[in-house]
């Protein structure tokens, strides 16, 4: 189990870096787009690539945002609770949000098979979609071993439950 | 309330509901209703609400909604053959185009479109040039950042304008602003989008005039699970419908011409010998398609061939 | 059961489960998927979330988010924001509220270069809050101003609902712009009354600064100087027509990074930080976003918006009944789905009821905005609220609704006014031809 958690938050770690690399990108590309433009010799497609850059920011980052409890939650209610309670209803949403990943990623790889074998591109570049797709499936197959790992602690009581930012 | 026998369908649509497709849209669906005395009913879902334009085709197969109208160019790549139909091949209005795209359907049934029931096609007018600046010649073209679709990118630049490639939707902002000079679109959308506003020369280029063509299509389990009276009906008040679309986009060229005139916008014609050389420059981007096609295996070249039949036969402007 | 039934038992489970501590996003995701795909088909709700990841994911309209962020991010790690509110605590630091009447003022003004209300408020959260913070602020003081300051940034041109009601109604989008700006800058005002109001009456929420001299006061305005830079780059390379209000934040983001290199005051190590805080922040947005944009889709399919909203075009009432009906409705509605999505659903069916009775399509418009901007601030789903606490962290939901709450009284008044005073809205575009 040692190796595990380890294994997790580097994987975590390394996805949100290239999150934050594509956000350095997407601002460079616009950046240079918006120079050239008034050269009269625009990055073709920069639009496009802007778009695959932007579903990289958001979905390389959630790994990351759940290991770090950065997620929006509403605990008013739940905090009136003993913490025994507390415990089991973040063990259960826990599986429920896991559940909602596994779906996620499940259908993105379907998604992007269906992508694949249809050929469907971009307009302009004509760049296939589908490696997005299984991008945003493998990002959240990680979201899938975060929760778990995260759960797996609150159980054994090595983490109390809450969703508040940590670093 | 409800009966249980009647089957309630989804249609949706990328046009908002105030344009005259969505329109159609909802006046096929009352017939249909109709004519099958209320074994079927429908419920709408235009601007987007349900599915957006490019996730329109993948949508009604996974059965998101049960119809859907959307446009081939959307979704590039997955429609190869349909994809002739949107080449500046200078169609000289939309019914033209229209009945073409719908031709062109039956007569080749290209692969591509199975798994789902194709109900109607249609297309737009042609797409012209409209520019914030005077433009009477092709020189006057060079370096114009000209707005366009993916598609419409390679016209633009075998015209020698710079092809910004955006949605419709940026347009207006991009117009005002001058971040581009131009856009190619026809003519309607000055209305309907209220570019007229943000320009100030529409270009009569009908020489290269390309369309978009669209589809209304349904899930086929829905479609086969349809009795076969019902099919029938479908298939009757989707014919009689297609004239309607294809006059629909010519009325609305008229309107938007009204409009950008009514603003003190001016339309300029293009003289005979300007007109055969914006063709002469487009033709490449013509070959290029036919080119990747055959390799394909594709009969690129007697599509094209079809296509020109096809504007000769309905094409008196 | 019916579609509606369905629909109805959805908004209520959302209700309970969301006061379970599940992330906001995912509750709102999940629920929308499992609702969906009882309504329809598993095949069809699995598609549909997939599809609204993937779509809000790689959105070029929202990438205004991650890109406004990072430029906040900037701004606040090469110091550029700290020295600017060094300066507005000189000139406003000794009136009751005076930093946070200055961010309102920022706020509008960041309103006019963004045209989105969540990056807005996550924006301003960023640069805004450790100033107040520093100046011992009362944090509820401050997220709140925050929270709906950022909702100015939809009523203020640009604006993306602008946008959307423009191309749905058919009516002139440049019109509807310029229909913001007066009701945009009386709100701002309102907003500055709301403070001084509440600071009035609970002076311990920000504490007085010191009055400084005249001499202090000019030689600390070399402290804007950046900002200005910034500010001039953005706004002028719009207003000329060098890039639209979605390359903005690019240019913003871009040129706050080379601003921060120039002055040596932004080093590597900053960088790396503001994006890795800029990925999280906008991360969450996102996912907010994206499972209001489901829950959204379910709401639709069960028609329950639909089967609402004809109900009240076909009420046996006075104008101005049906009129507060459809504010209402807006106003409950927004409570608990994304503006957009509700206004996509509704606008058909509400736009020819209003019209025909005879009121002005720019002016609905503007209250459609005001409505919305009300809907971002109520719980119990407040995305500009969500918004703020997830850039914050140490500032519970409640306080920054709680926050939110005076501000809500004045975009009431301002949406009350408008009714007898129509004119208020469309005095500017009337001037055009
Ligand atoms: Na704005
Ligand atoms: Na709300």
């Amino acid at each position: 189990m040692a190796g595990f958690p380890r294994l997790v938050r580097q994987l975590a770690d390394f996805l949100n870096l290239i999150a934050g690399w594509s956000l350095l990108a997407m601002t460079a590309l616009t950046f240079s787009d918006v120079i050239m433009r008034l050269f009269r010799c625009p990055i073709l497609g920069a639009y496009e690539m802007v778009e695959f850059l932007g579903a990289a920011v958001a979905a390389f980052a959630i790994a990351h945002t759940t290991l770090h409890r950065a997620h929006v939650a509403v605990d008013v209610v739940v905090l009136l609770f003993s913490p025994k309670v507390q415990k089991f209803l973040y063990i259960v949403t826990h599986i429920l949000a896991i559940f909602l990943f596994v779906l996620l990623s499940f259908e993105c790889i379907r998604y992007g098979n269906d992508f694949r074998t249809s050929g469907e591109v971009s307009m302009t570049l004509r760049l296939p979609f589908y490696p997005i797709l299984y991008g945003i499936s493998f990002a959240t197959m990680v979201v899938c071993l975060v929760l778990v790992l995260d759960l797996w602690f609150v159980i054994t009581g090595r983490e109390l439950p809450g969703f508040r930012w940590k670093n | 309330m409800v009966q249980a026998d009647v089957v309630q369908l989804t249609y949706s649509n990328f046009f908002p509901p105030t344009h005259f497709n969505h329109q159609l849209a909802e006046s096929w669906g009352k017939e249909i209703e109709t004519r099958t005395k209320g074994a079927v009913k429908f419920t709408y879902f235009p601007g987007g609400a349900l599915l957006k334009g490019p996730e329109m085709f993948d949508g009604v197969i996974k059965g998101v909604s049960d119809i859907g109208m959307s446009l081939f160019a959307y979704t590039a790549g997955r429609f190869p053959s349909m994809e002739a139909l949107d080449l500046p091949m200078g169609y000289p209005n939309g019914n033209t185009a229209t009945m073409i795209a719908n031709d062109f359907y039956k007569k080749y049934r290209p692969k591509e479109l199975d798994g789902v029931k194709v109900l109607l096609l249609h297309a737009h007018g042609p797409g012209l040039l409209h520019a914030k600046k005077e433009i009477n010649r092709l020189e006057d073209l060079k370096g114009l950042k000209i707005r366009c679709t993916g598609f419409s990118a390679k016209a633009a630049a075998a015209l020698g304008g710079v092809p910004v490639a955006m949605g419709q939707g940026g347009a207006y902002e991009a117009l005002q602003k001058g971040v581009v000079e131009a856009t190619l679109t026809p003519i309607e959308t000055l209305k309907g989008w209220k570019q007229a506003e943000v320009v100030k020369y529409t270009i009569e280029c009908y020489s290269v005039g390309y369309t978009t063509a669209m589809y209304v299509i349904m899930n086929e389990k829905k479609w086969n699970a349809l009795p076969k009276e019902v099919q029938k009906v479908f298939e009757d008040v989707s014919s009689a419908w297609i004239p309607k679309h294809g006059q629909g986009w010519d009325q609305a060229d008229k309107e938007g011409r009204e409009f950008t005139l009514s603003l003190g916008n001016k339309v300029i014609p293009l003289s005979d010998e300007q007109s055969k050389l914006w063709a002469s420059k487009v033709a490449p981007v013509i070959d290029e398609y036919v080119g990747v096609l055959e390799g394909k295996g594709l009969p690129g070249k007697e599509y094209v061939q079809f296509i020109r039949d096809g504007i000769k036969k309905y094409g008196k402007k | 059961m019916e579609p509606t039934t369905i629909g109805l038992v959805g908004l209520a489970v959302l209700i309970i489960v969301l006061f379970s501590r599940m992330p906001v996003g995912f509750v709102m995701a999940l629920l929308g998927v499992i609702g969906f795909s009882y309504t329809v088909s598993w095949e069809g709700g699995l598609r549909m979330l997939a599809k609204d990841f993937y779509t809000v994911f790689g959105s070029y309209s929202l990438t205004v988010v991650p890109l406004f962020i990072l430029m906040g991010q900037i701004t606040f790690h090469a110091g550029i924001s700290r020295r600017l509110f060094d300066t507005a605590y000189k000139f406003v630091g000794h009136l009751p509220g005076g930093l946070a009447m200055a961010t309102v003022a920022a706020c509008a003004g960041f309103a006019a270069i963004c045209g989105s209300t969540n990056a807005a408020a996550a924006t301003m959260a960023t640069v805004a809050l450790p100033e107040m913070k520093r100046y011992h602020y009362s944090m509820v003081l401050g997220t709140g101003t925050v929270a709906a300051g950022g909702s100015l940034g939809i009523l203020i041109p640009p604006s993306v609902i602008f946008i959307v009601y423009g191309i749905l109604t058919e009516q002139s989008i440049g019109k509807l712009f310029v229909a913001g700006v007066l009701p945009g800058i009386i709100l701002s005002l309102l907003f500055v009354l709301a403070v001084y109001i509440w600071v009035k009456v609970r002076p311990e929420m920000a504490p007085k600064g010191p009055r400084t001299s005249l001499g202090s006061k000019i030689s600390s305005l070399k402290g804007v100087i950046e900002t200005l830079l910034l500010f001039a780059l953005v706004m002028g390379g719009l207003f000329i027509g060098f890039f639209t209000p979605t390359e903005a934040g690019a240019i913003g983001a871009g040129g706050a990074i080379i601003l921060g290199f120039v002055t040596r005051r932004l080093g590597w190590k900053g960088l790396m930080q503001a994006l890795k805080e800029s990925t999280r922040i906008s991360c969450m947005v996102m996912v907010i976003v994206a499972g209001a944009t489901m829950f959204g889709h379910f709401l639709a399919v069960t028609r329950i918006p639909y089967e609402l909203a004809t109900w009240v075009s076909s009420l046996p009432l006075p104008h101005y009944a049906v009129m507060g009906f459809i504010i209402f409705i807006y106003l409950a509605g927004g409570c608990f789905i994304d503006a957009l999505a509700l206004i996509l659903l509704t606008i058909p069916i509400f736009y020819p009821v209003v019209t025909n009775m005879g009121y002005d399509p720019i002016w609905f418009g503007v209250i459609v905005v005001l409505v919305t901007q009300m809907g971002v601030i109520t719980p119990p789903v407040g995305v500009n609220v969500y918004v703020v606490s997830g850039v914050v962290q140490d500032v519970p939901l409640q306080s920054i609704f709680k926050g939110a709450l005076p501000f809500l009284i004045a975009i009431v008044v301002l949406s009350l006014v408008l009714i007898p005073f129509p004119q208020i809205a469309l005095f500017l575009p009337n001037l055009m031809k």
